[in-house]
């Protein structure tokens, strides 16, 4: 029960801060959406089973499903990784308002020459 | 031979390290367009390996069927493979012509991407099938958002956030199906979701996360708004691979794990026919040549899903042809966004008020772009029409109302494609001879090669038909052998498949 309720603090939250404007409150709200996510999948290990998943300290019928937990860990490392990626991403750029202007293409063509390829190579014009 | 298939993964990894360490450009173009060459060859050889012995699968670390984490092939994944690799190397060549690949970690990073379309084709396990998809979307976050301009980024940061949100529903959907059935494993859990247990919500999920990446209607909007801020190449190894990964696996789901149940049918066609018509119609409303494309894109994606509604009489001929239109589908609009990369890096805009008279400024890009317009509406002679009539002819099979109602929108659908494609011919190359650049600049040869290659493919699929759908046929009856698929995953003696007789109320 307490299990859920956290899960559902947490989307609530995440759903919150994802529908504002600045990216990075976007990326908190991510980052509870992963973390509500990560709690679903420790519940899919049957919940009345919660001792350590060791055979030698653990009864067999009260030890914790580990695969659940491997499935965690590795959401974890890659939420971790996004959220990096995200926050590079709320850096880069003017600010991190995520509010852009259509057409948001309009500001490419300035000079009718430089291209998008050419103008990979100097950081973007 | 099953122990070639971690190989597809594992090479283009390892040569993602090299490509980051060689301080050479042209051997990283080498790299990052041979490993996809190599990938068209290593596929050919799978299918044709796969169509003789059957479905392959190899246990990574040798464990225990139902315990390992199998890599699993058969000649559907095998056909997947051999496009998504044509797609990749067009686009990465594409890519080294109009010198995307100055940064030193694009080849890097379409290897990684690489990496991870092979390993969601190739993995049975749902979910290394979200690793694999991670694997394919981290190199993706920086694809797009690499050449740094200011709208990119904002279609980076939608990209970003849009695919998150999307993996992390696919995370606890996934969680939520182990939780109800103690399998991950796409083998074990044949048939789970038919009848009406709660696997089905739990899959239900993991369809829902599928599709989004796919782009089907209620969750298309974020693909037209963020692929068309991507350059070019991007967008056309994009377009290839990431949408065309979530629709082999929604079939592989749909076969496996659903038994092609029709207790959905409605839900599959009524999704489907809106998907149809919004992709079709509301590029109408779009500024640039890339933006109406991504709307294509959404156009396609309905016509090959809403086979699955139609399985009930011949699902093998039913499923070659929604896997036909996906190749035909690949093909095309590679080659219509490439062609249109090609204009936006000669003319520095892809937007349609800013371009006019380029029929008579560049006659082979105007070519091009009519033959990929013909292709993509389903035009003879090339691959959209066997495309759309196989469609036309499965669905017809089923002589119901709503088999009616679906053929109906696909013409609909199809005309709504030829206006929106009329409108971009009409606004950029029609009208009058364009001022403000140098009499001389034209588009070079070299950057609409990528582009013609693929649709001379596009009118090859035309003219070799017959074995190309004897080939897809091959493909859904590996699909469709979900009893060999389990055997070679799972095999002799597996531990840990669920039973379902007495799973929370049964079936």
């Amino acid at each position: 029960m307490i299990l859920a309720l956290t899960i559902a603090i947490l989307v609530t939250g995440s759903v919150y801060l994802i529908q504002q404007r600045g990216m990075v409150r976007i990326v908190f709200g991510m980052s509870l959406l992963g973390h509500a996510g990560n709690l679903t999948l420790l519940a899919s290990g049957v919940g009345a089973w919660r001792g350590e998943p060791f055979p030698d300290r653990t009864p067999l019928d009260v030890a914790a499903d580990p695969l659940p937990q491997a499935f965690v860990l590795t959401a974890i490392v890659i939420a971790m990784a996004t959220t990096t990626i995200l926050l590079t991403l709320a850096a880069l750029g003017r600010d991190d308002d995520t509010d852009v202007p259509e057409p948001a293409d309009d500001n490419i063509a300035a000079d009718p020459v430089a291209t998008l390829g050419r103008a990979a190579g100097n950081g973007g014009k | 031979m099953d122990w070639t298939l971690p190989l597809f993964a594992a090479v283009p990894l390892f040569t993602a390290a090299i490509a980051v360490l060689l301080p050479w450009r042209w051997a990283r173009d080498v790299l990052h367009i041979g490993i996809p060459v190599a990938g068209i060859a290593a596929g050919v050889w799978l299918f044709a390996h796969t169509a003789v012995n059957g479905p392959i699968a190899h246990n990574v670390g040798l464990y225990v069927g139902g315990v390992a984490i199998p890599f699993a092939a058969d000649t559907f994944a095998a056909i997947m493979i051999i496009t998504t690799m044509i797609v990749a190397a067009t686009a990465n060549w594409f890519a080294t012509i109009s010198g995307e690949t100055v940064s030193r970690y694009y080849a890097s990073l379409t290897l990684i991407l690489i990496t991870g379309v092979n390993g969601a084709l190739l993995t049975a396990d749902l979910f290394n099938f979200f690793v694999f998809i991670e694997v394919m979307l981290l190199p993706s976050y920086g694809l797009i958002a690499m050449s740094g301009t200011w709208a990119r980024l904002a279609g980076g940061r939608a990209f970003v956030l849009v695919n998150l949100a999307a993996s992390t529903l696919l995370l606890i959907g996934v969680g939520v199906l182990y939780g109800v059935t103690g399998s991950v494993n796409i083998a074990a859990l044949q048939g789970v979701a038919a009848g009406n247990g709660p696997a089905v919500v739990a899959m239900g999920l993991v369809i829902i996360a599928v599709g989004a990446k796919a782009g089907v209607f209620p969750v298309h909007t974020w693909l037209p708004r963020t692929y068309p801020e991507s350059s070019a190449a991007v967008m056309g190894l994009f377009s290839g691979l990431h949408t065309k990964v979530a629709v082999y696996m929604l079939y592989r789901i749909y076969v496996n794990i659903f038994d092609l149940e029709d207790r959905w049918n409605w839900l599959i066609i009524a999704i489907m026919v809106v998907s149809m018509l919004i992709g079709a119609f509301a590029g109408l409303a779009e500024n640039s040549i890339r933006r109406v494309l991504g709307y294509q894109m959404i156009n396609g994606m309905p016509f090959i899903l809403v086979m699955l509604a139609f399985t009930s009489d011949d699902p093998q001929r039913a499923l070659a042809a929604g896997l036909l239109y996906t190749l035909h589908h690949m093909i095309t609009v590679g080659a219509l966004i490439l062609t249109s990369g090609a204009i936006e890096e000669t003319y520095a805009t892809g937007l349609l008020s800013k371009l006019s008279g380029l029929a008579r400024r560049d006659p082979l890009v105007a070519a091009l772009f009519a033959a990929g317009a013909f292709s993509i509406v389903g035009f003879p002679p090339f691959s959209g029409m066997w495309g759309k009539i196989l469609l036309v002819f499965e669905i017809a099979r089923a002589v119901d109302w709503w088999a009616w109602l679906v053929i109906a929108v696909i013409v609909i659908a199809s005309i709504g494609a030829l206006l929106s494609m009329l409108r971009v011919w009409r606004e950029v190359f029609w009208g009058k001879p364009m001022q403000r650049y140098p009499k001389e600049l034209r588009v070079s040869g070299r950057l609409i090669a990528p582009s013609a290659v693929l649709m001379v493919g596009s009118l090859a699929m035309f003219i070799f038909a017959g074995p190309l759908i004897d080939a897809t046929l091959t493909a859904t009856e590996g699909l469709l052998d979900v009893d060999g698929y389990a055997h070679a995953v799972l095999g002799e003696d597996p531990i840990g498949v669920p039973d379902m007789t007495d799973l929370q109320g049964g079936r």
